[in-house]
């Protein structure tokens, strides 16, 4: 398998990752056991022999590149508070250079991920090919007039890129338009959550996935569902759907915190592994409310505490709960929700409770709703007031995960 | 106005030098995920577990190990920037060792420091 991505810096707050990464690295490491790979990447002078290293670790090949236009003894460093928030980089400059250093890559199989210093040109026989946000190889580029070629296209689309190209159409219009643009024969639509819904030469729509998992890792869980996807359609022939639910699995257990590369025997299911049904558009996703609680001391923030109150505000609408919180949200620049005790799950920032917080955290627990507990400090205090019914997390974007997880579970009468 | 010794100030320096400061350049110290690992191995392992850190020939190329004092490589230490650096210091005789920072069915995190002469 040729893989044509990036290899980046990355430092995450929560959860806490620090590496040389990058979609492209990520996703060679992933498949490595599996698949004899090519890398085609660029990266800094000064963590080239970094790169060098790891490759021929796990027998990647690597064909690196220098990139015109930009400081050429720097790595690209992407720089997260936490994964639920976008990276905060100016990327004028990049798309500005990504766009001028033009490289041709040919091959059998091949999979193109996120590359903000180049812009491939692909001729093979099969491609697996995800935009990304600011992509410089653009999906029009292996329609008709393109100067790509593939025999057998995949697209794949994270489900809030997808949902831009919706205006209104239904999903499915929208999605044979994208095909349609780009000549594929499948266009796979990643959710929030690590499940995929699969539509195939214009006839046929299928949702599979996601795993639920205990952790929550989420950043670069994409380039592995990619890369295992590709593997399974691209390399070995396996239907659409299957390489889709395998590609799922090897997200979940990434997600889980299994470390790279995945194993050669079959991926097995992680503990937890019930599917949780997520339909693309927000419309069809049924309503559920969740109560945060926690954050400030009787309405006094400390610097500490607005900002993780908002972090996690934001982390739960991000993944579309109704928020509730008896913090004055308008320093939140939000409406205020009125309370209730209708909400199906409970988030506490334990690190910042005050009484308040605590007793409505005990009262949920009490009557049945999951409470989850989040405390960086790792203090179990909380924890033990709050019992039982709760779960505890001390990192911040698995604690809203299994917050969403549990109240969806919660409305759907499938869970605590 | 009493403050600390000189003596005494000169060693907090000296804990607090950055890794890699010029005259030091082989005193690392980093906290990074193991990649390949091995769920066998970690089963014996806990926090704290102290791991030997290794080079192995790869064909044509040296790689990085974290071994289990049964000798069960963990691991491999990969895809952080100044793994290059630890495997030249290693190579002309610096020597390093690996604590358990934490660990899962498949996942472990581990500290490596030089070990001091």
């Amino acid at each position: 398998m040729i893989i044509v991505g990036g290899t980046y810096l990355e430092e995450c707050g929560s959860p806490r990752l620090a590496g040389l990464l990058g979609p492209g690295l990520r996703a060679a490491m992933a498949i490595s056991n599996v698949s004899s790979v090519e890398l085609h990447t660029f990266t800094g002078d000064t963590e080239l022999a970094d790169l060098e290293l790891t490759c021929s670790t796990f027998n990647i090949k690597l064909h690196h590149r220098l990139a015109r236009g930009l400081d050429s003894s720097q790595t690209i460093a992407f720089e997260y508070i936490n994964a639920l928030r976008p990276c905060e980089i100016s990327k004028g400059v990049l798309r500005k250079a990504g766009r001028r250093n033009k490289f041709k890559v040919s091959g059998k199989e091949v999979l193109v991920l996120g590359l903000a210093e180049g812009t491939p040109i692909i001729t093979a026989d099969t491609v697996v090919f995800e935009p990304e946000e600011e992509e410089t190889l653009q999906l029009s580029e292996f329609g008709i007039a393109g100067r790509s070629k593939a025999k057998r296209l995949a697209v794949i689309m994270s489900a809030k890129k997808f949902r831009q190209r919706l205006r209104r159409r239904p999903l499915r219009d929208a999605a044979y338009r994208i095909m349609s643009e780009a000549n594929a024969r499948v266009l796979v639509v990643r959710s929030e959550f690590g499940g995929a819904t699969v539509f195939e030469d214009q006839r046929t729509e299928q949702l599979v996935g996601p795993y639920v998992t205990p952790n929550w890792r989420k950043l670069g869980a994409g380039n592995v569902f990619a890369a295992v996807f590709a593997h399974e359609w691209a390399e070995k022939g396996t239907r659409v759907t299957d390489a889709a639910r395998q590609a799922c699995l090897a997200a979940a257990l990434y997600n889980d915190g299994a470390s790279l590369p995945l194993p050669a025997a079959p991926l097995l299911l992680p503990d937890e592994a019930p599917y949780l049904r997520v339909p693309i558009d927000r419309e069809d996703l049924p309503t559920f409310r969740v109560r945060l609680e926690g954050g400030h001391f009787g309405g006094h923030f400390s610097y500490a505490s607005r900002r993780l109150l908002r972090d996690a505000y934001e982390g739960l609408g991000e993944l579309f709960a109704d928020v509730e919180t008896p913090v004055p949200v308008s320093d939140l620049n939000r409406r205020p929700k009125r309370l209730t005790d209708q909400y199906q799950a409970l988030l506490l920032l334990a690190d910042f409770a005050d009484r308040e917080a605590l007793a409505e955290a005990q009262w949920a627990a009490s009557v049945g709703k999951p409470v989850i507990v989040y405390s960086e400090a790792g203090d179990t205090t909380s924890e033990r007031i709050v019992s039982p019914g709760r779960e505890f997390s001390n990192d911040l974007v698995t604690a809203i995960y299994r917050t969403v997880v549990a109240a969806r579970r919660h409305a759907a009468g499938t869970g605590p | 106005m009493s403050g600390p010794s000189p003596e005494a100030r000169k060693r907090a320096l000296a804990a607090r030098r950055q890794p890699g400061a010029p005259g030091n350049e082989c005193d690392l110290s980093f906290t990074v995920d193991l990649a390949g690992v091995r769920p066998d191995a970690l089963r014996t392992l806990a926090v704290g577990s102290t791991l030997k850190v290794e080079t192995r020939t790869h064909g044509p190329h040296a790689t990085l190990t974290c071994v289990s004092d049964a000798g069960e490589v963990v691991g491999s230490l990969a895809a952080f920037p100044g793994i290059a650096k630890l495997l030249a210091c290693i190579q002309v005789g610096h020597r390093y060792r690996a604590s358990v920072v934490d660990v899962a069915p498949t996942r472990c995190v581990v500290t490596v420091v030089q070990i001091k002469p």
